[in-house]
């Protein structure tokens, strides 16, 4: 195991999961003082008839909810942050619960921004340092997570906040919640969430901390991927990828934005291709990259793929590949839900330097639009 | 906006779940001023507790709640459901309904359920372990063995030793809970 | 790997951790708004001169504020108590004070914990605040900079003050009571003498060890665990040899750190059930119960957390053992592991770190742990919550049954394990 080095850490939100999660909230909200909630969903959500599990899951408890806000647009943007921080001040609210996901998250953190500092307009606080403390926030997945949902960082209409006091208070993860509806969904969510961790756990510091978030997240993902692509209704792996997607927020909000990241983002703009879909399209071209150009690529990866018997099992020199070829096997086997290559996706070719360009000038140079365009290139161009 | 389309909600309630849990204290309460009387080793662990001793084991947050102490002269008893002046020595909280009736319809033991922080336990906290030993214990004699299996760690080794001084225990708990014999 | 049927996780410390961590001083207390710490620390680490080594990184710092320390208290004795602690919450109003830097081990950290409820909520009467979630609101804002590897107090939400007058010990526990910021830097434990980094050391290991295999298991606590057990294994016996190995002493306060986070949010079982009952009636330090008692407690178990305690192999032995060793007899092999590791200390420490507790003295060359005081023991754990923690049941035959074999050094005879 590597020696730890220098790092700077930091989770805030508390995580509860598993059966009858969700009736926790009150006993939560009272001990952060705080008694009547504004909850914000979106339609999707009701029409799923999660709003009225959680509605159910609060009886007993004699809770007053300011408001059920369940028009949350698809867009987190500023006039209807600005609207529902002016109802969550109309209703005496003291605190948020947010359920779904992305950018029902996003606008819930603003609101909480708004509501905290008592102010009136979500893009006064542009480029400014978020300090205090903020009033409570508690976040109830779905399925679906587009990732960031549970992390530090809130998106607003072409501009991102990031903040410790932007972590969620408690994160509520219940099976109830998190089933998905479609092969689709569950395969964006758990590659969003493996990129994350995976990326977190390249950091040049070594932090490890950070690693057993990402650890426990590669794990959960690797453990129930597969159930959950082939039964997305199941349950019990509906749970668990929520899981990976909390842990893999947290090293999301720990780690600077890798390139996976950042071309995934990219091509989100350009092609609005879902980020989790080119994060699991890039990820095993970038780690393959890597090992061909003799940089590092952790063993420890393996470890959370497999657990101890293989990794044991495997000489120490051979782990990295191992680790890259479960990647390219993951692959394989989503084949018919994730796609092969951007190709397959229809992304022109002449679009690649733009996407490629983009992603360079999103990581403030840490990267060159040269090397995002070559491992762009590997990706557009699929493995022969 | 238009915040007439977003009302308050009041949440609901659960009125035949809290009935079932108030049933439940009520037995259980009993059962344990029963048992006290019955079981020598739990005469042992209550002659142990304070002289002031007042358990409140409830759910939050506005009850059902069943209230065991002792008495003046150092008996058991079930002091029923609303406090009365005195102050417990020793409240266990049990968060919500729900939990509530995980830990009644034994999906979740005592001790599962504290590990799973269905609960918080408040006031003097050595006299809880002698609080879940208690429980423990009661619900050996009032359960049949394949569900107190369950609600219990390592199932005594006197109830599997002894058939007459189970049966016999057994009859006479029963007998103090539900007649009050 | 298993996910729970339920389970809470949280650690919500900001932790700045490395060589050179306390330069980061200023920033954090810029962040937290002070501009006037109270430190809080005892006699022994002033003496070490930790509390001038932190003075002058914070005043070496380029960023943030320079700092004017308000007060520094150092008298803060070995068990924290509630005098202490209103003198000290005494001082820091005196002075105006406006955060605290807690610098030393779990006395020092708990004693800061409870300062920081009187100070922050105007308190009269500490008791009204014990018991769990009595606090429901942010406290003034602390530092914790942790001097030994370790009781892990920097990450738990629980503090425990004694008011020796009444002869009670207050709990108190509350996320609020976490601090603001954990400082892990190497030089706090460099001067750390050679018994003390071995049986701190063992503490560490005991927590990660114990968060993994008792009932409140999760897998996020798993993997700090996991990660902690293996830079105790790979470091502790260099460091005790090798005092100077700044590597390996980050590596030992990080692993405490992180098996802090794992036991305060799975908790522990009978080793701490038996190690707080040896401790309250014989005086023994925490880690030294803790070091002599884990083998026992695996070996107690084993029937129930076999496949966990086997798992643990690797991370204590290393792939080579763990792949020779078949899968049905790796939970003997770890806690032959564990026995080894504590031999090896033992060795390397000249015999001062003691295997089991007929071989523990005080000062003075008297036996801490008498014979005669082990019924004592086993009544006294009787009354300790964590043992409901545990994965097999313990009356208080079984609690003496294991310390007359604790005391002697004999293994347990696992065919005699009472199996619920």
């Amino acid at each position: 195991m590597q020696s730890p080095g220098y790092y700077q850490f930091f989770s805030h939100s508390k995580i509860l999961s598993g059966k009858k999660a969700m009736e926790h909230i009150p006993f939560e909200l009272e001990s952060l003082n705080a008694r009547k909630p504004l909850v914000i969903t979106s339609k999707d959500v009701t029409d799923n008839k999660l709003t009225k599990k959680f509605l159910n899951a609060m009886k007993d408890s004699g809770m007053v909810i300011g408001a059920l806000y369940d028009d949350a647009p698809a867009y987190s943007g500023s006039t209807i942050i600005n609207e529902l921080s002016k109802l969550y001040r109309f209703r005496g609210c003291d605190s948020i619960i947010a359920i779904g996901a992305s950018p029902v998250s996003d606008i819930a953190k603003c609101v909480n921004l708004l509501a905290t500092f008592k102010e009136d307009n979500i893009l006064d606080f542009r480029d400014r340092t978020i300090t205090g403390h903020m009033r409570p926030l508690i976040m109830i997945p779905t399925a679906g997570l587009l990732g960031g949902e549970m992390s530090n960082i809130a998106d607003v209409e072409s501009f991102s906040l990031q903040s410790d006091e932007l972590y969620p208070d408690a994160v509520v993860l219940d099976g109830r919640m998190t089933r998905a509806n479609s092969f689709m969904e569950v395969v964006n969510s758990a590659m969003a969430a493996l990129s994350h961790a995976v990326g977190a756990s390249a950091l040049p510091h070594n932090d490890p901390i950070n690693d057993a978030y990402a650890h426990t997240a590669i794990q959960f993902i690797y453990d129930h991927i597969l159930k959950a692509a082939r039964r997305p209704k199941n349950r019990k792996a509906g749970l668990a990828l929520a899981n990976a997607s909390a842990m893999a927020d947290v090293c999301f909000s720990n780690s600077p934005r890798d390139m996976v990241k950042l071309l995934a983002t990219a091509m989100y703009q350009e092609m609005n291709i879902p980020h989790g879909i080119s994060m699991g399209i890039l990820l095993p071209y970038h780690l393959q990259m890597k090992l061909d150009s003799k940089k590092k690529v952790r063993e420890e990866l393996l470890l959370a793929m497999t657990g101890i018997d293989e990794y044991a099992q495997t000489p120490s020199k051979e782990r990295a590949s191992r680790a890259v070829q479960l990647l390219w096997k993951l692959h394989e086997d989503l084949a018919g839900i994730l796609p092969r290559s951007f190709n397959s996706l229809n992304v022109p070719r002449y679009k690649l330097d733009v996407i490629a360009e983009r992603a360079a000038l999103l990581s403030e140079k840490r990267y060159t639009a040269k090397e995002c365009l070559k491992l762009l290139t590997q990706a557009w161009e699929g493995r022969a | 906006m238009d915040y007439n389309r977003y009302p308050e909600i009041q949440a609901g309630g659960k009125p035949f779940k809290k009935m079932y849990i108030a049933i439940m204290l009520w037995v259980v309460g009993r059962a344990m001023q029963a048992a006290a009387r019955t079981d020598r080793e739990l005469k042992e662990e209550f002659a142990a507790l304070r002289d002031d001793f007042l358990l409140k084991l409830w759910v939050l947050p506005g009850g059902p709640a069943m209230l065991v102490g002792k008495d003046q002269k150092g008996r058991v008893k079930y002091f029923g459901w609303k406090e009365s002046g005195e102050k417990p020595t020793l409240t266990m909280s049990v968060k919500n309904i729900e939990a509530a009736m995980l830990m009644f319809t034994f999906q979740e033991s005592t001790t599962i359920a504290t590990a799973r922080e269905r609960l918080v336990v408040d006031g003097d906290l050595p006299d809880a372990c002698a609080v879940v030993r208690v429980l423990n214990t009661v619900e050996t004699y009032l359960l049949p063995k394949v569900i107190a299996k369950l609600a219990v760690k390592r199932y005594p080794k006197w109830s599997q030793m002894n058939p007459f001084k189970k049966h016999l225990g057994r009859i006479a708990v029963y007998a103090r809970t539900f007649i009050g014999v | 790997m298993q996910l729970p049927g339920y389970y809470e996780f949280c650690s919500r410390v900001k932790m700045i951790a490395g060589h050179n961590a306390l330069e980061q001083i200023p920033e954090a207390l810029l962040a937290l708004k002070s501009e006037k710490p109270l430190i809080i620390t005892d006699k022994g680490v002033a003496a070490a001169g930790l509390i001038k080594q932190v003075t002058s990184a914070m005043n070496k710092s380029k960023k943030g504020t320079k700092v004017k320390i308000g007060a520094t208290y150092d008298n803060v004795p070995p068990d924290s108590d509630i005098t202490v602690v209103n003198e000290v919450a005494k001082l820091y109003k005196s002075k105006k004070c406006d955060s605290i830097i807690a610098v030393g081990g779990g006395s020092v950290l708990d004693t800061a914990k409870g300062v920081n409820i009187v100070v922050s909520e105007n308190a009269t009467d500490l008791m009204q605040y014990s018991g769990y979630g009595a606090i429901k609101r942010k406290l003034n804002p602390t530092i914790a900079i942790p001097t030994t590897s370790g009781t892990g107090s920097e990450m738990t939400l629980v503090a425990v003050i004694a008011d020796h007058s009444k002869n009670i010990k207050m709990v108190f526990g509350s996320y609020f009571l976490l601090p603001d910021y954990a400082i892990i830097d190497s030089r706090m434990t460099k001067t750390l003498p050679a018994s003390i980094t071995a049986f701190t050391a063992m503490d560490a290991l005991t927590h990660a060890v114990e968060a993994y295999t008792c009932l409140g298991k999760n897998p996020v606590s798993d993997a700090m665990a996991m990660s902690a057990i293996q830079l105790v294994t790979q470091n502790v016996v260099n460091v005790v040899k090798k005092p100077n190995d700044m590597d390996g002493r980050l590596a030992l306060a990080n692993a405490s750190t992180m098996a802090g986070i794992a036991f305060s949010n799975s908790m522990v079982g009978m080793v701490h059930t038996l190690g707080h009952a040896t401790g309250g009636v014989c005086h023994v330090p925490h880690g030294i119960c803790m070091n002599i008692l884990l083998p026992y407690g695996l070996e107690y178990n084993m029937h129930k957390t076999g496949n966990y305690i086997g798992e643990l192999l690797y991370p204590l032995a290393g792939e080579e053992v763990y792949n020779s060793t078949p899968k049905k007899e790796r939970p003997t092999k770890t806690v032959e592991q564990i026995r080894k590791l504590i031999q090896d200390l033992h060795d390397a420490t000249g015999g001062r770190h003691p295997r089991w507790f007929k071989e523990v003295y005080d000062r003075d060359g008297n036996l801490m742990v008498s014979r005669e005081k082990l019924p004592d023991i086993a009544k006294t754990a009787m009354s300790d919550a964590s043992q409901f923690y545990n994965p097999e049941d313990l009356d208080y035959n079984d609690f003496l049954w294991v310390m007359e074999n604790a005391w002697e050094g004999t293994p347990l005879n696992r065919k005699k394990v009472k199996k619920g």
